[in-house]
């Protein structure tokens, strides 16, 4: 998306945005009811997002989409807690999914696991994504094992249940690597549209829209946590609740470890490590 | 009045090697400053490495209370974590100041990533990978990029060709002063704090062209020392003039020592031969692939060891009872360790005898403090001792403090010391 086309959406007064949102999930919701799914992390975006969707399908009397929890093996407990608790107050029907053939050797972080060891599927998907080497390091942030812990299983449940419309709750504020992203955007394996209909939504627009629909959160945000992601490598960012601090000139993925492979890259120059 | 403060941190740089460049005439400013004001030597807490100093530094108080105990930590899994800015436990003296409505300057404070809210501009230190995330306000980030700023010499660039050490170091150099003196004229001020940390990577990568009097790198060494100097000079001069009358506050640092290294010893390795850690694969890369059930004691960057105790780890194996019997036994191996005839530590540090508040808990069980020379390592290797591309090594003691302008104060004795006397500086009746 160009930069005139984001400053326009940007623009928009929270009604306006939230109704446009509301178009996509519609036009999604529209064209195959049964074969819609919405991925929910228990975040404030995809809480956001789903909340959406519930208004949508109440007033165009759909059915509610399937929603899709990743479990990743590193989940933070207060997170699990809120997806349980929203799940029964909100009657959802959620699939938890996770790569099996990995959680179930109850991993820890960080742990070397023999790559032979895993299923020939695990193996094929790391040999797609150019990992040879013999050992696989559980961290669910890190490239090769985000792409394990999570696309691995998201694109299987894709596939098995003929998903043609995955709802996701991105957004272009959230970080750089964001800003080309369309609202509608096609993939190929498997086949189907991904939606982002909150996309031009501001990180501010997210809590004005929890606080004024008086919507559930879940409680890291208030101890100061902004954006949520694996337990090991998430921390808050201020001792303040998230919608208290500086939203507008501080990063809400700065409290994301990501950069985790050139610390120790650097580190090691220096011979610690 | 208005009263200010300049501080420049000069990383890696002993009291010992500054006063004898001092005397030979390399660092003529920095010599006058210290014959009219105060200089001397302090210590930093244990261990003595550049992001547990600096948070000392900045927070004024010891690891036990702001909770950093080195560049990388352990979590209760076991696995290797990096601490980072947000996990520092107490407040900054940037963060009292700003309570005061004073507004601080800070450049290449190292430990400082990713940055926060923060009272005035910081630019964060090493370990920094992200621009982006290391500078606050975010607006002036481009105005950095414009400058061609980066946080560390390209230290993978180096260890590829050493020939460019010197090269890189006055690259950074350049653009660090310029982007300090930009922000000194433009921003609004009161704690204006520079961190050179080209010192400390010269002292790594070529501490032999100071310590060996023939290495053929000895004049790049002292004519890097002398461009320090001179363009300390211009920074402090502009300072001084545009204070006038009102009073000021110049303070110099350094965040540890430096001492030729002789051996590198890997501290993992004597433990595993002795039988007190296991791995679960027969190659390991990292700590983290240590097996739990089976590990009794395991250690991290710089000579710091700890115990896999039941209480502190998911999967550790000793129970406290056993821990203090098990401390003896190690302490005991490490102060028998011999190289080439020499005692390789002559002190090994209980965690009661270092560590008393509210972090202490996070603290290792033992710290090990080695003879000049040999540099404990946290690193895997098959061998005890080694010696690798790095010439030189921390110490503890032999830290330098310099203090000149307006300020009445006690010496410093360690590195904890000097956020009060910027504090009291602030808070003297004018």
């Amino acid at each position: 998306m160009d930069a005139a086309t984001r400053t326009q959406h940007w623009a928009l007064s929270l009604a306006e945005k939230c109704s446009l949102a509301k178009q996509y999930i519609l036009e999604a919701l529209a064209n195959a009811p049964s074969r819609v799914a919405l991925g929910w992390t228990g975040g404030k975006d995809s809480t956001v997002l789903l909340w959406l969707t519930r208004e949508v399908c109440h007033e165009a009397n759909l059915p509610m989409p399937q929603c899709v929890y990743i479990d990743d093996g590193d989940v933070f407990p207060e997170i699990d807690f809120f997806v349980r608790s929203t799940t029964s107050a909100w009657g959802l029907d959620v699939a938890i999914i996770r790569n099996e053939d990995l959680l179930f050797r109850q991993p820890r972080i960080g742990e070397a696991i023999d790559v032979t060891a895993l299923s020939s599927t695990n193996q094929l998907q790391l040999q797609a994504i150019g990992y040879h080497d013999s050992v696989f390091y559980f961290e669910p942030e890190s490239f090769a094992g985000s792409h394990l812990t999570k696309t691995v299983p998201l694109l299987q449940y894709l596939s098995q249940h003929f998903i043609s419309h995955f709802l996701v709750g991105i957004r272009w504020d959230e970080q750089e690597q964001r800003l080309g992203e369309e609202f509608n955007s096609l993939r190929d394996n498997p086949p189907h549209t991904r939606v982002h209909p909150i996309l031009h939504f501001r990180e501010r627009d997210i809590w004005d829209l929890i606080h004024g629909e008086r919507l559930p959160f879940c409680e890291l945000y208030r101890q100061g946590y902004r954006s949520l992601g694996a337990r090991s490598t998430t921390r808050p960012l201020a001792a303040v609740p998230a919608w208290e601090q500086d939203l507008e000139h501080t990063s809400e993925r700065q409290g994301r470890g990501q950069d985790k492979e050139a610390v120790m890259e650097q580190l090691r120059s220096l011979g610690y490590m | 009045m208005k009263q200010k403060a300049l501080v420049i941190g000069l990383d890696g740089v002993p009291y010992s090697m500054l006063s004898a460049l001092m005397q030979q005439g390399a660092m003529p400013y920095l010599h006058n400053l210290a014959k009219h004001g105060a200089f001397g030597a302090m210590e930093v807490p244990l261990p003595p490495i550049s992001s547990v100093s600096w948070t000392s530094f900045a927070t004024g108080k010891s690891p036990c209370h702001h909770g950093i105990y080195g560049f990388t930590d352990i979590s209760s899994t076991h696995s290797l974590v990096f601490p980072t800015f947000l996990d520092v436990r107490c407040r900054t003296l940037f963060d009292a100041l700003g309570t005061m409505g004073k507004r601080s300057v800070v450049i290449n404070l190292p430990a400082t990533y990713p940055v926060r809210d923060f009272p005035g501009v910081l630019i964060s230190g090493f370990v920094a990978p992200d621009l982006a995330r290391a500078v606050h306000p975010p607006a002036m980030l481009p105005t950095l990029q414009r400058l061609g700023y980066r946080v560390d010499v390209d230290l993978t660039r180096i260890r590829s060709d050493p020939e460019l050490l010197y090269e890189e170091l006055y690259d950074i150099l350049t653009t660090r002063i310029h982007t300090a003196e930009l922000l000194m004229n433009n921003e609004p001020w009161d704690l204006f704090c520079l961190v050179i940390t080209g010192t400390d990577r010269l002292h790594h990568y070529d501490f032999e062209a100071w310590t060996n009097s023939q290495s053929r790198n000895r004049s790049k060494f002292i004519s890097y020392y002398n461009a320090i100097d001179s363009n300390i000079q211009r920074i402090c001069d502009s300072f001084i003039t545009q204070q006038g009358s009102d009073p000021y506050l110049l303070l110099f640092l350094s965040d540890h020592g430096f001492t030729q290294l002789d051996a590198e010893v890997y501290c993992n390795a004597l433990l595993q031969q002795h039988g007190y850690l296991t791995f679960l694969h027969d190659s390991p890369k990292m700590i983290s692939q240590l097996a739990p059930a089976t590990t009794k004691a395991f250690a991290l960057d710089p000579g710091r060891i700890y115990v896999n105790r039941s209480d502190r780890f998911q999967h550790g194996c000793v129970s406290p009872q056993d821990v203090p019997a098990l401390c003896d036994r190690l302490a005991q191996l490490f102060l028998d360790l011999q190289c080439e005839g020499k005692q390789v530590f002559q002190a090994v540090k209980r965690r009661e005898e270092l560590y008393t508040g509210p972090c202490a808990q996070f603290a290792p069980d033992l710290v090990l403090l080695p003879h000049r020379g040999f540099d404990p390592k946290g690193a895997l290797s098959d061998v005890v001792f080694k010696k690798g591309h790095l010439t030189g090594m921390h110490t503890h003691d032999d830290a330098f403090w310099l203090c000149a302008g307006s300020a009445e104060f006690d010496p410093p004795q360690t590195i904890l010391d000097c956020s009060g006397i910027l504090t009291s500086f602030f808070m003297q009746e004018r």
